[in-house]
Protein backbone atom coordinates (compact mmCIF):
# COMPACT_ATOMS: atom_id res chain seq x y z
CA UNK A 1 0.00 0.00 0.00
CA UNK A 2 2.53 2.43 1.03
CA UNK A 3 4.69 1.74 -2.30
CA UNK A 4 1.76 2.34 -4.42
CA UNK A 5 0.84 5.55 -2.47
CA UNK A 6 4.33 6.97 -3.38
CA UNK A 7 3.42 5.90 -6.81
CA UNK A 8 0.33 7.75 -7.35
CA UNK A 9 2.13 10.62 -5.39
CA UNK A 10 4.88 10.84 -7.79
CA UNK A 11 2.71 10.77 -10.93
CA UNK A 12 0.23 13.27 -9.14
CA UNK A 13 3.67 15.79 -8.99
CA UNK A 14 4.20 14.64 -12.56
CA UNK A 15 0.82 16.43 -13.46
CA UNK A 16 0.75 18.82 -11.31
CA UNK A 17 0.01 22.26 -12.95
CA UNK A 18 0.96 25.56 -10.72
CA UNK A 19 -1.69 27.90 -12.86
CA UNK A 20 -4.56 25.38 -11.64
CA UNK A 21 -8.16 26.22 -11.74
CA UNK A 22 -11.28 24.99 -11.75
CA UNK A 23 -11.87 24.52 -14.90
CA UNK A 24 -8.49 23.42 -16.14
CA UNK A 25 -9.52 20.14 -13.34
CA UNK A 26 -11.08 18.17 -16.82
CA UNK A 27 -7.90 19.06 -18.96
CA UNK A 28 -5.72 17.65 -16.25
CA UNK A 29 -8.42 14.41 -15.43
CA UNK A 30 -7.83 13.64 -18.76
CA UNK A 31 -4.38 13.79 -19.24
CA UNK A 32 -4.05 11.13 -15.96
CA UNK A 33 -2.27 8.48 -17.06
CA UNK A 34 -4.88 5.89 -16.22
CA UNK A 35 -2.98 3.78 -13.59
CA UNK A 36 -3.49 7.22 -11.92
CA UNK A 37 -6.99 6.83 -12.46
CA UNK A 38 -7.06 3.59 -10.55
CA UNK A 39 -5.29 4.52 -7.91
CA UNK A 40 -7.21 7.45 -6.95
CA UNK A 41 -10.13 4.77 -6.52
CA UNK A 42 -8.02 2.60 -4.78
CA UNK A 43 -7.23 5.22 -2.25
CA UNK A 44 -10.84 6.84 -2.08
CA UNK A 45 -11.90 3.37 -0.73
CA UNK A 46 -9.04 2.98 1.41
CA UNK A 47 -9.88 5.96 3.06
CA UNK A 48 -13.48 5.49 3.33
CA UNK A 49 -12.58 2.10 4.82
CA UNK A 50 -10.33 3.67 7.54
CA UNK A 51 -13.30 6.19 8.41
CA UNK A 52 -15.83 3.44 8.81
CA UNK A 53 -12.85 1.57 11.03
CA UNK A 54 -12.25 4.85 12.98
CA UNK A 55 -15.89 5.68 13.62
CA UNK A 56 -17.13 2.26 14.35
CA UNK A 57 -20.27 2.65 12.68
CA UNK A 58 -20.04 -1.11 12.16
CA UNK A 59 -18.42 -3.09 14.57
CA UNK A 60 -14.64 -3.45 13.81
CA UNK A 61 -14.35 -6.74 13.26
CA UNK A 62 -16.53 -6.69 10.89
CA UNK A 63 -14.66 -3.85 9.03
CA UNK A 64 -11.59 -5.61 9.14
CA UNK A 65 -13.03 -8.53 6.70
CA UNK A 66 -14.56 -5.62 3.94
CA UNK A 67 -11.11 -5.68 1.88
CA UNK A 68 -11.68 -9.56 1.97
CA UNK A 69 -15.43 -9.29 0.66
CA UNK A 70 -14.27 -7.01 -2.16
CA UNK A 71 -11.19 -8.26 -3.39
CA UNK A 72 -13.45 -11.90 -3.65
CA UNK A 73 -16.38 -10.53 -5.11
CA UNK A 74 -13.96 -9.17 -7.78
CA UNK A 75 -12.76 -12.13 -8.42
CA UNK A 76 -16.41 -13.52 -8.95
CA UNK A 77 -17.10 -10.81 -11.10
CA UNK A 78 -14.15 -11.70 -13.53
CA UNK A 79 -15.05 -15.55 -13.46
CA UNK A 80 -18.60 -14.86 -13.65
CA UNK A 81 -18.12 -12.58 -16.51
CA UNK A 82 -16.13 -15.06 -18.17
CA UNK A 83 -18.20 -17.77 -17.77
CA UNK A 84 -21.15 -16.12 -19.32
CA UNK A 85 -18.69 -15.00 -22.28
CA UNK A 86 -17.23 -17.80 -23.02
CA UNK A 87 -20.92 -19.55 -22.89
CA UNK A 88 -22.64 -16.84 -24.86
CA UNK A 89 -19.60 -16.85 -27.25
CA UNK A 90 -21.00 -15.67 -30.67
CA UNK A 91 -20.42 -18.31 -33.45
CA UNK A 92 -21.30 -18.27 -37.00
CA UNK A 93 -21.11 -21.67 -38.80
CA UNK A 94 -22.74 -20.94 -41.38
CA UNK A 95 -20.26 -17.75 -42.01
CA UNK A 96 -17.41 -21.32 -42.90
CA UNK A 97 -19.96 -22.29 -45.48
CA UNK A 98 -20.52 -18.92 -47.20
CA UNK A 99 -16.54 -18.44 -47.43
CA UNK A 100 -16.51 -22.06 -49.18
CA UNK A 101 -18.80 -20.35 -51.86
CA UNK A 102 -17.78 -17.35 -52.19
CA UNK A 103 -14.13 -19.00 -52.91
CA UNK A 104 -15.32 -20.85 -55.33
CA UNK A 105 -17.14 -18.28 -57.07
CA UNK A 106 -13.83 -16.01 -57.22
CA UNK A 107 -11.75 -19.10 -58.26
CA UNK A 108 -13.99 -19.52 -61.24
CA UNK A 109 -14.16 -15.67 -62.15
CA UNK A 110 -9.89 -15.75 -61.65
CA UNK A 111 -9.05 -18.76 -63.74
CA UNK A 112 -11.50 -17.03 -66.38
CA UNK A 113 -8.92 -14.28 -66.61
CA UNK A 114 -5.80 -16.29 -66.60
CA UNK A 115 -4.91 -15.86 -62.77
CA UNK A 116 -3.28 -18.76 -61.55
CA UNK A 117 -5.56 -20.58 -58.68
CA UNK A 118 -3.92 -23.71 -59.00
CA UNK A 119 -2.09 -24.50 -55.74
CA UNK A 120 -2.81 -22.94 -52.40
CA UNK B 1 -28.01 6.26 -53.61
CA UNK B 2 -25.59 7.48 -50.18
CA UNK B 3 -22.71 5.94 -52.26
CA UNK B 4 -23.27 8.90 -55.12
CA UNK B 5 -22.50 11.10 -52.73
CA UNK B 6 -19.66 9.57 -51.41
CA UNK B 7 -16.69 11.61 -52.41
CA UNK B 8 -13.73 9.58 -50.33
CA UNK B 9 -11.64 7.20 -51.69
CA UNK B 10 -10.69 4.50 -49.27
CA UNK B 11 -7.00 3.25 -49.22
CA UNK B 12 -7.26 -0.81 -48.54
CA UNK B 13 -3.39 -1.95 -46.97
CA UNK B 14 -3.54 -5.90 -46.97
CA UNK B 15 0.17 -7.07 -45.51
CA UNK B 16 0.46 -10.50 -47.01
CA UNK B 17 3.12 -13.29 -46.48
CA UNK B 18 2.72 -16.52 -48.21
CA UNK B 19 -0.82 -15.69 -49.67
CA UNK B 20 -1.00 -16.20 -53.02
CA UNK B 21 -4.87 -18.12 -53.09
CA UNK B 22 -6.05 -16.11 -50.71
CA UNK B 23 -4.48 -12.48 -51.96
CA UNK B 24 -6.50 -13.13 -55.51
CA UNK B 25 -9.79 -14.33 -53.47
CA UNK B 26 -9.85 -10.89 -51.35
CA UNK B 27 -9.43 -8.92 -54.74
CA UNK B 28 -11.72 -10.17 -56.05
CA UNK B 29 -14.19 -9.88 -53.07
CA UNK B 30 -13.38 -6.30 -52.73
CA UNK B 31 -14.38 -5.60 -56.05
CA UNK B 32 -17.21 -7.56 -55.61
CA UNK B 33 -18.47 -5.90 -52.77
CA UNK B 34 -17.19 -2.18 -53.36
CA UNK B 35 -18.84 -1.03 -56.64
CA UNK B 36 -19.67 2.52 -56.38
CA UNK B 37 -16.96 3.64 -54.35
CA UNK B 38 -13.54 4.97 -54.89
CA UNK B 39 -10.84 2.92 -53.45
CA UNK B 40 -7.29 1.07 -54.08
CA UNK B 41 -6.01 -1.80 -52.37
CA UNK B 42 -2.55 -1.69 -51.90
CA UNK B 43 -0.82 -4.99 -50.80
CA UNK B 44 2.51 -4.84 -48.51
CA UNK B 45 3.82 -8.35 -49.28
CA UNK B 46 7.16 -9.29 -47.09
CA UNK B 47 9.06 -11.04 -49.89
CA UNK B 48 6.85 -14.14 -49.79
CA UNK B 49 8.49 -17.48 -51.40
CA UNK B 50 5.37 -18.71 -52.41
CA UNK B 51 4.76 -16.15 -55.34
CA UNK B 52 2.13 -13.86 -53.85
CA UNK B 53 3.89 -11.18 -55.68
CA UNK B 54 3.16 -12.51 -58.96
CA UNK B 55 -0.22 -13.35 -58.59
CA UNK B 56 -0.57 -9.47 -57.74
CA UNK B 57 0.90 -8.35 -60.67
CA UNK B 58 -1.42 -10.39 -62.58
CA UNK B 59 -4.11 -9.33 -60.61
CA UNK B 60 -2.91 -5.69 -61.70
CA UNK B 61 -3.29 -6.64 -65.52
CA UNK B 62 -6.83 -7.43 -64.94
CA UNK B 63 -8.11 -4.63 -62.35
CA UNK B 64 -5.48 -2.53 -63.39
CA UNK B 65 -2.16 -1.03 -61.67
CA UNK B 66 -4.07 2.02 -60.04
CA UNK B 67 -6.77 -0.22 -58.28
CA UNK B 68 -3.92 -2.49 -57.03
CA UNK B 69 -0.56 -1.15 -56.04
CA UNK B 70 2.02 -3.44 -55.19
CA UNK B 71 4.51 -2.23 -52.28
CA UNK B 72 6.51 -5.40 -51.70
CA UNK B 73 9.54 -5.33 -48.57
CA UNK B 74 12.69 -7.59 -48.70
CA UNK B 75 11.92 -9.36 -45.78
CA UNK B 76 9.13 -10.20 -42.66
CA UNK B 77 9.21 -7.04 -40.86
CA UNK B 78 6.34 -7.15 -38.64
CA UNK B 79 2.72 -6.05 -39.12
CA UNK B 80 2.69 -2.69 -37.55
CA UNK B 81 5.76 -1.42 -39.98
CA UNK B 82 3.67 -3.22 -42.92
CA UNK B 83 1.20 -0.26 -42.07
CA UNK B 84 2.92 2.61 -41.70
CA UNK B 85 4.69 1.34 -45.57
CA UNK B 86 1.66 0.70 -46.91
CA UNK B 87 0.13 4.13 -45.40
CA UNK B 88 3.32 6.18 -47.02
CA UNK B 89 1.84 4.79 -50.66
CA UNK B 90 -2.13 5.45 -49.95
CA UNK B 91 -3.69 8.26 -51.88
CA UNK B 92 -7.47 7.79 -50.00
CA UNK B 93 -8.56 10.10 -47.48
CA UNK B 94 -9.31 7.02 -45.24
CA UNK B 95 -7.42 3.93 -44.71
CA UNK B 96 -9.07 0.42 -44.41
CA UNK B 97 -6.80 -2.57 -42.49
CA UNK B 98 -7.55 -6.28 -42.74
CA UNK B 99 -6.03 -9.45 -42.78
CA UNK B 100 -5.21 -12.05 -45.85
CA UNK B 101 -6.08 -14.57 -44.57
CA UNK B 102 -9.73 -14.14 -45.04
CA UNK B 103 -11.12 -14.57 -41.65
CA UNK B 104 -12.08 -10.53 -42.84
CA UNK B 105 -14.29 -10.99 -45.20
CA UNK B 106 -14.53 -7.78 -47.56
CA UNK B 107 -18.13 -8.14 -47.61
CA UNK B 108 -18.51 -6.22 -44.47
CA UNK B 109 -16.40 -2.84 -45.87
CA UNK B 110 -19.61 -1.26 -46.97
CA UNK B 111 -20.70 -1.50 -43.28
CA UNK B 112 -17.81 0.06 -42.24
CA UNK B 113 -18.15 3.07 -44.93
CA UNK B 114 -21.95 3.33 -43.83
CA UNK B 115 -21.08 3.31 -40.29
CA UNK B 116 -18.36 6.30 -40.79
CA UNK B 117 -20.72 8.56 -43.51
CA UNK B 118 -23.48 7.95 -40.64
CA UNK B 119 -21.65 9.19 -37.45
CA UNK B 120 -18.28 10.87 -38.48
CA UNK B 121 -16.35 8.89 -36.70
CA UNK B 122 -12.33 8.75 -36.53
CA UNK B 123 -12.00 5.30 -36.59
CA UNK B 124 -14.75 2.13 -37.52
CA UNK B 125 -13.27 -0.98 -35.52
CA UNK B 126 -15.06 -4.39 -36.43
CA UNK B 127 -15.97 -6.41 -33.56
CA UNK B 128 -16.63 -10.01 -32.98
CA UNK B 129 -18.45 -9.99 -29.95
CA UNK B 130 -21.89 -8.26 -30.38
CA UNK B 131 -25.25 -9.35 -31.97
CA UNK B 132 -24.25 -10.09 -35.83
CA UNK B 133 -20.75 -10.79 -35.11
CA UNK B 134 -19.38 -13.98 -34.16
CA UNK B 135 -16.42 -16.39 -34.83
CA UNK B 136 -16.08 -19.58 -36.25
CA UNK B 137 -13.21 -22.45 -35.83
CA UNK B 138 -12.06 -21.59 -31.61
CA UNK B 139 -12.14 -24.56 -29.52
CA UNK B 140 -12.69 -24.24 -25.75
CA UNK B 141 -9.68 -23.12 -25.05
CA UNK B 142 -9.23 -20.09 -27.40
CA UNK B 143 -12.46 -18.67 -26.49
CA UNK B 144 -11.80 -18.94 -22.79
CA UNK B 145 -8.38 -16.94 -23.39
CA UNK B 146 -9.72 -14.80 -25.76
CA UNK B 147 -12.79 -13.63 -23.11
CA UNK B 148 -10.55 -14.04 -20.11
CA UNK B 149 -8.25 -12.00 -22.16
CA UNK B 150 -11.16 -8.94 -22.56
CA UNK B 151 -12.34 -9.20 -19.20
CA UNK B 152 -8.73 -8.12 -18.04
CA UNK B 153 -8.69 -5.38 -20.54
CA UNK B 154 -12.08 -4.08 -19.95
CA UNK B 155 -12.02 -4.02 -16.35
CA UNK B 156 -8.55 -2.27 -16.20
CA UNK B 157 -8.28 0.01 -18.98
CA UNK B 158 -11.80 1.34 -19.82
CA UNK B 159 -11.24 1.51 -23.44
CA UNK B 160 -14.80 2.21 -24.70
CA UNK B 161 -14.76 -0.92 -27.48
CA UNK B 162 -15.97 -4.15 -26.94
CA UNK B 163 -13.06 -6.12 -29.33
CA UNK B 164 -9.50 -4.54 -28.81
CA UNK B 165 -7.57 -7.07 -30.39
CA UNK B 166 -9.34 -7.56 -33.72
CA UNK B 167 -7.16 -5.78 -36.36
CA UNK B 168 -10.47 -5.21 -39.19
CA UNK B 169 -10.70 -1.46 -38.86
CA UNK B 170 -11.14 1.82 -40.81
CA UNK B 171 -9.76 5.00 -40.31
CA UNK B 172 -9.39 8.60 -41.40
CA UNK B 173 -5.66 8.41 -43.01
CA UNK B 174 -5.06 11.39 -40.57
CA UNK B 175 -5.77 9.65 -37.82
CA UNK B 176 -4.07 6.68 -38.13
CA UNK B 177 -0.66 8.40 -38.98
CA UNK B 178 -1.46 10.34 -35.71
CA UNK B 179 -1.64 7.22 -33.13
CA UNK B 180 0.39 4.83 -35.62
CA UNK B 181 3.51 7.11 -34.78
CA UNK B 182 3.21 6.74 -30.82
CA UNK B 183 3.05 2.71 -30.81
CA UNK B 184 5.30 0.11 -30.14
CA UNK B 185 3.80 -2.54 -29.62
CA UNK B 186 3.63 -6.35 -31.53
CA UNK B 187 1.25 -8.83 -32.18
CA UNK B 188 -1.85 -8.24 -30.28
CA UNK B 189 -0.81 -5.97 -28.02
CA UNK B 190 -0.35 -3.70 -30.83
CA UNK B 191 -4.01 -4.13 -32.14
CA UNK B 192 -4.72 -3.03 -28.69
CA UNK B 193 -2.83 -0.08 -27.98
CA UNK B 194 -3.67 1.59 -31.49
CA UNK B 195 -7.14 1.54 -30.39
CA UNK B 196 -6.71 2.18 -26.47
CA UNK B 197 -4.39 5.30 -27.87
CA UNK B 198 -7.32 6.69 -30.36
CA UNK B 199 -9.09 6.43 -27.43
CA UNK B 200 -7.62 8.58 -25.31
CA UNK B 201 -6.72 11.12 -27.35
CA UNK B 202 -10.55 11.89 -28.05
CA UNK B 203 -11.20 10.48 -31.21
CA UNK B 204 -14.51 9.33 -31.79
CA UNK B 205 -14.66 5.63 -32.34
CA UNK B 206 -17.39 3.16 -33.70
CA UNK B 207 -18.04 -0.45 -33.99
CA UNK B 208 -19.65 -2.66 -36.52
CA UNK B 209 -20.06 -6.34 -36.22
CA UNK B 210 -18.03 -9.00 -38.23
CA UNK B 211 -17.90 -12.78 -38.28
CA UNK B 212 -14.57 -14.26 -38.23
CA UNK B 213 -13.87 -17.43 -39.91
CA UNK B 214 -10.27 -19.07 -38.42
CA UNK B 215 -9.71 -21.88 -41.65
CA UNK B 216 -6.01 -22.18 -40.35
CA UNK B 217 -6.16 -24.73 -37.68
CA UNK B 218 -3.31 -23.42 -35.39
CA UNK B 219 -2.32 -20.16 -36.27
CA UNK B 220 -4.74 -19.06 -33.31
CA UNK B 221 -3.27 -21.16 -30.99
CA UNK B 222 -2.45 -18.67 -27.90
CA UNK B 223 0.66 -20.77 -25.46
CA UNK B 224 1.91 -19.08 -22.15
CA UNK B 225 4.64 -16.83 -23.94
CA UNK B 226 1.01 -15.11 -25.82
CA UNK B 227 -0.45 -14.77 -22.43
CA UNK B 228 2.80 -13.53 -21.36
CA UNK B 229 2.82 -10.70 -23.67
CA UNK B 230 -0.20 -9.61 -23.36
CA UNK B 231 0.08 -9.11 -19.47
CA UNK B 232 3.06 -6.83 -19.87
CA UNK B 233 1.14 -5.12 -22.61
CA UNK B 234 -1.86 -4.78 -20.14
CA UNK B 235 0.46 -3.17 -17.94
CA UNK B 236 2.75 -0.79 -20.21
CA UNK B 237 -0.78 0.37 -21.34
CA UNK B 238 -2.29 1.33 -17.90
CA UNK B 239 0.88 3.15 -17.11
CA UNK B 240 1.39 4.91 -20.41
CA UNK B 241 -2.07 6.11 -21.57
Amino acid sequence: MAASFSTFCFFLVEDWDPSFDVSEYFLIAHSMKHVVKILTLVVAVSAFWVALLQTSVIPPNQTWLLPIYFIVSLGCYGLLMVGIGVMRFPTCPQEALLLQQDIKEAKEYLKGRGIDVGSD
Amino acid sequence: MEEEKNKNKYSVIVPTYNERLNISIIVYLIFKHLRDVDFEIIVVDDGSPDGTQEIVKQLQQVYGEDRILLRPRAKKLGLGTAYIHGLKHASGNFVVIMDADLSHHPKYLPSFIKKQLETGASIVTGTRYVKGGGVHGWNLMRKLTSRGANVLAQTLLWPGVSDLTGSFRLYKKSVLEDVISCCVSKGYVFQMEMIVRASRKGYRIEEVPITFVDRVFGSSKLGGSEIVEYLKGLAYLLVTT
